[in-house]
């Protein structure tokens, strides 16, 4: 390893079990004499070798589950991997998940230090920073609140500023990271921004691209736990765009994420996910006005009473556009589903405009308790149409939602 | 040279550098038992007086069922020992048994937004469990001083000051114990929440089966040979002993439970160090 590798990657791979694990004792003991073994593991990372020199800015892209976060998870040494080395030199600080540690009864000082402290911070190094972290997280004279008081915005911003004032040679962002409101958010990225100017090492996962090709010099590129290229930004994000559209195809929705299996934690799980138009053929693409069929196919690891299946749907920005559910808003009765089965949700017309929609898609006991949630689980291209039939495609400026309706000139004179 | 240079492997085998890098992070230990500390004792009214509250109402409380069963002269050693003061001793030691290995327990569980987010050496979370208790023990500790004190100069029984080393000494050996049983409790539940049931539970009945509020010299009496030594096995038997003949002066030096209790805390925590190593590596993914 030479002298000037800051992170030197070989052979990395990880393997997670899933499925039935054994979480009780009686589970385990029994688990050791069956024959069968019900544990199904699948590889996070594959394989993975790679080095970064100090200084050097690195990106990590790939779509969702291709193993950016376990590699993050693994360099940050939160989880340990199955095979293979990692060597790192120098202090390693995170902007992965913020406010680790946080205690709601403490305040927001004593929360300060402690978490500066888990990150490996020593109390007067803290000391010397409290005024410039306070200054960034604008909390002002709630300093010596409790965080429980706080408002989200105020923890969040709190949390992110600790992480951020941490000196480090190595620094891992995970810029999915979502702090705050829109005008903290665009804070949180400069700061981001800046701190990767200061000659550090930089590993860098993000979603955007335009981001990633402003920040890094170099891209590693992850696809289902393998590195399937590594090299210059334009270089990589190229081959990375060109794959997208032969993966994509022309389907107008898709997963964002694995599904799960059902397990003692969430006794029944939503297996599969398959849009359709409301004839049942594969969805082309979608345009307002569209009619839409979605089909949850579940398993539950037994039989189950007064389930509610619920689907939701989001704009990007979080706004609730609908939800629906079997019971009480539908009043639909899908109480015992069994032990698997598939259900479908008919909506004749979608009344949204064009854009990119999130579904979020569950499986409750009654209103009380989620048994599996997936939130964003599937994303929905909306494409222009010309619903009024006027000649003009409709886009998302002009509001989200389309109306039946009629003007009418009742006066003139 | 380059700074803080970090190997990251499988590891399943205990190794130096792990212990090295468990050794450097000790001011965070004290950060986790500060912050535990400050946590427990926020919107309280009692505060810090909580540490020492349980112990000495139990004293009263114990003290008034040994009178009422009539054994309060023999547990008392042949009113050699007031038995409150007795009582109050054993109990003291009791409680921090008790409070870390509870503690231990949820230790790492509680922690798992901690643990999933954030890399530091995962053998804290138990040590620090135990150290909060040792911050509660040491307040009590300085009322058993009190206490002591307080029985001398009514008469009937007196302090012999030398105890206080010996006292302190038996206080350490008591920490390692509480150690070794929190490393494989604390382990267990990251894995199997059965022991968060299980550890209650047992600690009610060893209060019991331990000599905390009779003496070692009475479960000779009543229980045969052929058994004591699994009654002795019992680490805390050695622990709650060896302290009190330190303190109260009374009794002989109970060697044979001394060395049983000895072996078996070295065994539980070479094989507690190990387990937590062993299931450490995966703890993240399974909490």
């Amino acid at each position: 390893m030479s002298s000037s590798v800051a992170i030197a990657v070989a052979g990395l791979s990880k393997r997670y079990a899933f499925g039935r694990k054994p979480t009780t004792l009686r589970e385990a003991i029994a688990y050791r004499f069956q024959r069968r073994q019900y544990v199904e593991t699948f590889l996070a990372l594959k394989d993975v070798s790679f080095n970064v020199v100090q200084g050097e800015r690195v990106g990590i892209l790939g779509r969702n589950g291709a193993g950016k976060s376990t590699l993050l998870k693994i360099l940050s040494r939160i989880t340990e991997p199955t095979a293979g080395t990692v060597e790192l030199r120098g202090r390693v600080g995170s902007l992965l998940e913020v406010g680790a540690g946080f205690h709601s009864e403490l305040t927001g000082y004593e929360n300060v230090f402690f978490n500066g402290a888990v990150l490996g911070m020593s109390k007067s190094e803290i000391r010397r920073k409290l005024d410039s972290i306070v200054s960034f997280a604008e909390i002002g004279e709630f300093l010596h609140t409790a965080v429980k008081h706080y408002s989200s915005g105020m923890y969040t911003r709190l949390a992110f500023s600790v992480a951020a004032h941490l000196d480090s040679e190595i620094l891992l962002i995970d810029e999915a990271l979502s702090v705050g409101d829109t005008a903290f958010q665009s804070k949180c990225l400069n700061a981001m921004q800046d701190l990767t100017k200061t000659g550090r090492t930089v590993v860098f996962v993000s979603h955007d691209l335009a981001a990633m090709s402003k920040l890094c010099e170099r891209i590693i590129w992850l696809h289902k736990g393998e590195v399937q290229a590594d090299g210059p930004v334009s270089d990589v994000i190229n081959g990375y765009l060109a794959s997208g559209s032969t993966v994509a195809g022309t389907a107008c929705w898709r997963m964002t994420k694995e599904l799960t299996f059902p397990c003692k934690q969430h006794p029944i799980a939503i297996t599969g996910v398959d849009f359709t138009d409301g004839n049942g053929k594969p969805l082309g693409d979608f345009r307002t006005g569209d009619s839409l069929n979605i089909r949850i196919e579940y398993k539950a690891v037994r039989e189950l009473k007064r389930t509610n299946f619920s689907v939701q749907l989001r704009t990007r920005l979080g706004v609730e556009v609908f939800r629906l559910n079997t019971t009480p808003i539908s009043g639909y009765t899908a109480t015992e589903p069994g032990l698997s089965g598939t259900l479908d949700l008919h909506l004749p017309s979608v009344p949204l405009t064009a854009g990119t929609y999130v579904f979020d898609l569950g499986i409750g006991f009654e209103q009380t308790e989620w048994l599996d949630y997936q939130p964003g689980i599937v994303e929905l291209d909306i494409a222009e149409n010309d619903v009024y039939g006027s000649g003009m495609a409709l886009d998302n400026s002009r509001g989200i939602l389309v109306l039946p309706h009629a003007w009418k000139l009742v006066k003139k004179t | 040279m380059i700074p803080n240079k970090v190997c990251i492997k499988p590891s399943k085998y205990v190794n130096i550098s792990y212990f090295l890098e468990a050794w450097q992070s000790r001011r965070l230990l004290l950060s986790f038992i500060e912050r535990d500390l400050r946590v427990r004792y926020k919107q309280t009214l009692m505060g810090i007086i909580w540490a020492v509250l349980p112990p000495f109402l139990s004293m009263f409380v114990f003290t008034l069922i040994v009178n009422m069963l009539g054994y309060a002269e023999k547990f008392g050693q042949n009113q050699e020992v007031p038995y409150s003061l007795f009582a109050f001793t054993s109990l003291l030691l009791w409680q921090f048994f008790a409070n870390s290995i509870s503690n231990c327990t949820s230790s790492l569980v509680s922690q798992r937004s901690l643990l999933t987010r954030i890399f530091f050496p995962r053998v804290l979370l138990p040590l620090a469990a135990v150290g909060t208790s040792l911050v509660d023990y040491i307040i009590g500790f300085l009322l058993l001083i009190g206490l002591s004190l307080w029985h001398t100069l009514n008469g009937g029984w007196s302090w012999n000051v030398t105890s206080l080393p010996v006292g302190i000494i038996a206080t350490v050996y008591a920490v390692l114990v509480a150690i070794a049983m929190g490393l494989w409790v604390a382990a267990l539940n990251a894995r199997y929440r059965d022991v968060q049931y299980i550890v209650p539970f047992a600690l009610q009945m060893m209060i019991f089966l331990s000599p905390v509020l009779y003496p070692l010299s009475l479960a000779r009496e009543f229980i045969s040979p052929r058994f004591l030594f699994v009654y002795e096995l019992n680490p805390f038997v050695g622990a709650l002993e060896c302290f009190r003949w330190a303190w109260l002066g009374v009794g002989e030096f109970p060697r044979d439970a001394l060395i049983s209790s000895v072996i078996v805390t070295v065994l539980l925590m070479l094989s507690g160090v190990y387990y937590f190593r062993v299931s450490e590596r995966v703890m993240v993914d399974v909490i």
